[in-house]
């Protein structure tokens, strides 16, 4: 023990970054902490896209979809086999003992990359939907480009949402996990009609779900 | 009389944690109905039912009662609060604000059966303690506007100090429990479950590339600058609470965070939270 200490001690001097951010894990516990890594990068470099601050590019965008999926649903569960857990592992127990929830969540994070890829084409704002007879003339006309964005931002919350009686409809954030397991999942047609942002933040609540109730703070 | 308004006050209900502390929502509670325990040191504390209730909830408290028990944090028969309530945080709520708050829970369907009890260890099963540690650590929030300081960076102290209880966790705590006057935001590495707060002060910030925009982004979505996403109890802040406010009140916030200078200390803080290890060693709690 000491001496893997040790040797731990020295990698995380002589390695820097690259050791620090895995804990001096091996095996499959090194390989899933990979995985996670490459989707906090996709994250990372989203994010100044999904916020508009950086000239969006659908084709970067399926790409990164592409990565999420590869590390998401049954790739990632394979990833956890039940074993005592080591040291250098963040992982909470729990997981195995709501392994149900864990699993769903994960598949959760599978279906909303894949919405990912498909929303992708639609940008930062949504399709003007199907469905709306009360887009006058004179709201059309007046359209420029801060109300079309507006159109993705989310809504005012009712007070019933607010106060925690109804279930968010214009995020749809909160009951992440619940989704996956619901019937009326999120289908691709329903993604195409999405813009690739609101995707984007389903895609980080599924993660943020996901560690709040199975990995440990560092 | 003032009346109160439903939507300003379910705003405040859900900027203060009222929602998130007093609905269990990962076993599907009803809203309000009571809370998932929290587990500290001292025990486990249940937020109790807060429908309008005559039995289960409080609908048979008047509102003055009502104000006395959010601002001061004592109950209508005259017994003080546990400061697992961050009640210390609402004490410069307005009367508008209490106000607004409870036409906000009285729109919520009432809930017959009240929350379980408190599991606690004594001797921090004796509510009378409280009194003691009452008067030696309660330090309420005092709120003032600083004058040359833009709109934003004022509502953002009201809502860090105050409202959002963002020091709650993100605030250390000495040997005795009190605040640590010099260190308020510098972080907290003892929380309920083991878990760490890290420090929130502008300086640690900046080094780490957090900007007003990026972390108002996080406020609302959880994505950190380097593309993962906040864990532990923060995520469940982001969830419950900051996803749900205004761009403008989240960007307030971090305007304020920012621009904190370091070591300074903000003004006014109180600590005492849902962890409140606070509580360990105080005079209150180890007098028989
Ligand atoms: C189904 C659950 C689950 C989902 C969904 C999930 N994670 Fe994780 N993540 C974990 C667990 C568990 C760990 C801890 C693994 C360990 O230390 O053994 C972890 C660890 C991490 C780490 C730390 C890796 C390291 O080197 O220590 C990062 C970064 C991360 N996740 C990013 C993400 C991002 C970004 C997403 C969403 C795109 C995501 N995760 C989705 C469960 C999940
Ligand atoms: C960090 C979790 C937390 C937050 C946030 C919180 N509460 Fe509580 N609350 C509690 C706990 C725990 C108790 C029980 C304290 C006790 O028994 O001494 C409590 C008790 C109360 C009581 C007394 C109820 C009774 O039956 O005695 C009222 C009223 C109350 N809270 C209102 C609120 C309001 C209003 C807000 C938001 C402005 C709020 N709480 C936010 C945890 C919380
Ligand atoms: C219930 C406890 C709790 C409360 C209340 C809370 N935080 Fe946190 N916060 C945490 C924890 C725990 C972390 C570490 C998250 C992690 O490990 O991913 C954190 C992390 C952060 C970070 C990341 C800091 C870094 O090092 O990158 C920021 C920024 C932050 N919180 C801001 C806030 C703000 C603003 C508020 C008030 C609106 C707030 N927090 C309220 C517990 C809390």
């Amino acid at each position: 023990m000491i001496r893997n200490g040790t040797l731990g001690a020295i990698a995380l001097t002589m390695l820097g970054v690259v050791a620090a951010a895995h804990n001096g894990a091996t095996g499959v516990v090194m390989e899933r902490m990979m995985g996670m890594s490459a989707m906090r990068d996709v994250m990372r470099d989203l994010a100044p896209m999904m916020q508009g601050q950086v000239p969006f590019d659908g084709i970067t965008v399926q790409e990164a979809a592409a990565v999420l999926q590869s590390h998401a649903g049954d790739q990632m569960l394979a990833l956890f086999p039940e074993e005592p857990i080591p040291a250098s592992s963040f992982a909470k127990p729990e997981l195995w003992q709501k392994w149900d929830r864990f699993a769903a969540l994960s598949a959760e994070l599978k279906l909303y990359s894949e919405g990912l890829a498909v929303a992708a084409a639609n940008g930062l704002e949504a399709p003007v939907p199907m469905a709306a007879p009360e887009a006058g003339t004179d709201s059309m006309a007046g359209m420029d480009h801060s109300t079309m964005k507006m159109a993705t931002e989310p809504e005012k919350f009712s007070v019933a949402e607010l106060m925690g009686v109804s279930k968010r409809a214009a995020a749809a954030t909160g009951q992440s996990g619940e989704l996956a397991v619901a019937s009326d999942l999120p289908a691709g047609p329903q993604f195409a009609a999405m813009a690739a942002d609101d995707v984007f933040e389903r895609i980080s609540q599924t993660c943020a779900s996901c560690h709040s109730q199975f990995r440990n703070g560092n | 009389m003032i009346t109160g308004d439903a939507y300003r006050g379910a705003y405040l209900a859900r900027t203060s944690g009222c929602i998130a502390c007093h609905t269990n929502a990962a076993a599907d509670g009803a809203a309000l109905a009571g809370g998932a325990p929290l587990d500290t040191p001292f025990g486990t504390f249940v937020p109790p039912n807060l429908t309008p209730d005559p039995v289960g909830g409080i609908g048979g408290w008047t509102l003055d009662q009502f104000a006395v028990a959010v601002r001061q944090g004592v109950r209508p028969d005259g017994k003080a609060l546990y400061p697992a309530f961050t009640y210390e945080f609402y004490a410069d709520f307005s009367d508008q604000d209490i106000a607004d708050l409870w036409a906000a829970f009285q729109t919520v369907p009432p809930v017959a059966e009240a929350a379980a009890d408190h599991d606690l260890m004594f001797p921090f099963n004796m509510r009378w303690g409280l009194k003691l540690w009452r008067a030696a650590f309660m330090s309420p929030a005092v709120i003032s506007p600083v004058f040359g300081k833009s709109e934003a960076w004022n509502r953002g102290q009201q809502l860090v100090t105050g409202a959002a209880h963002c020091a709650a966790c993100h605030t250390g705590r000495n040997m005795l429990g009190g605040l640590q006057a010099d260190e308020a935001l510098a972080g907290n590495a003892n929380l309920p479950g083991g878990s760490a707060a890290p420090p929130i002060l502008a300086s640690v910030l900046a080094a780490k590339g957090w900007t007003v925009s990026n972390m108002a982004y996080a406020l609302r979505t959880g994505v950190m600058p380097d593309g993962d996403v906040f864990g532990g109890s923060m995520a469940e802040v982001v969830q419950a609470g900051t996803s749900f406010l205004d761009d403008a009140d989240r960007a307030a916030i971090a305007t304020y965070l920012l621009a904190l200078p370091a070591g300074v200390a903000a003004p006014d803080i109180p600590v005492a939270d849902a962890g409140t290890p606070a509580m360990v060693h105080t005079p209150g709690m180890v007098m028989e």
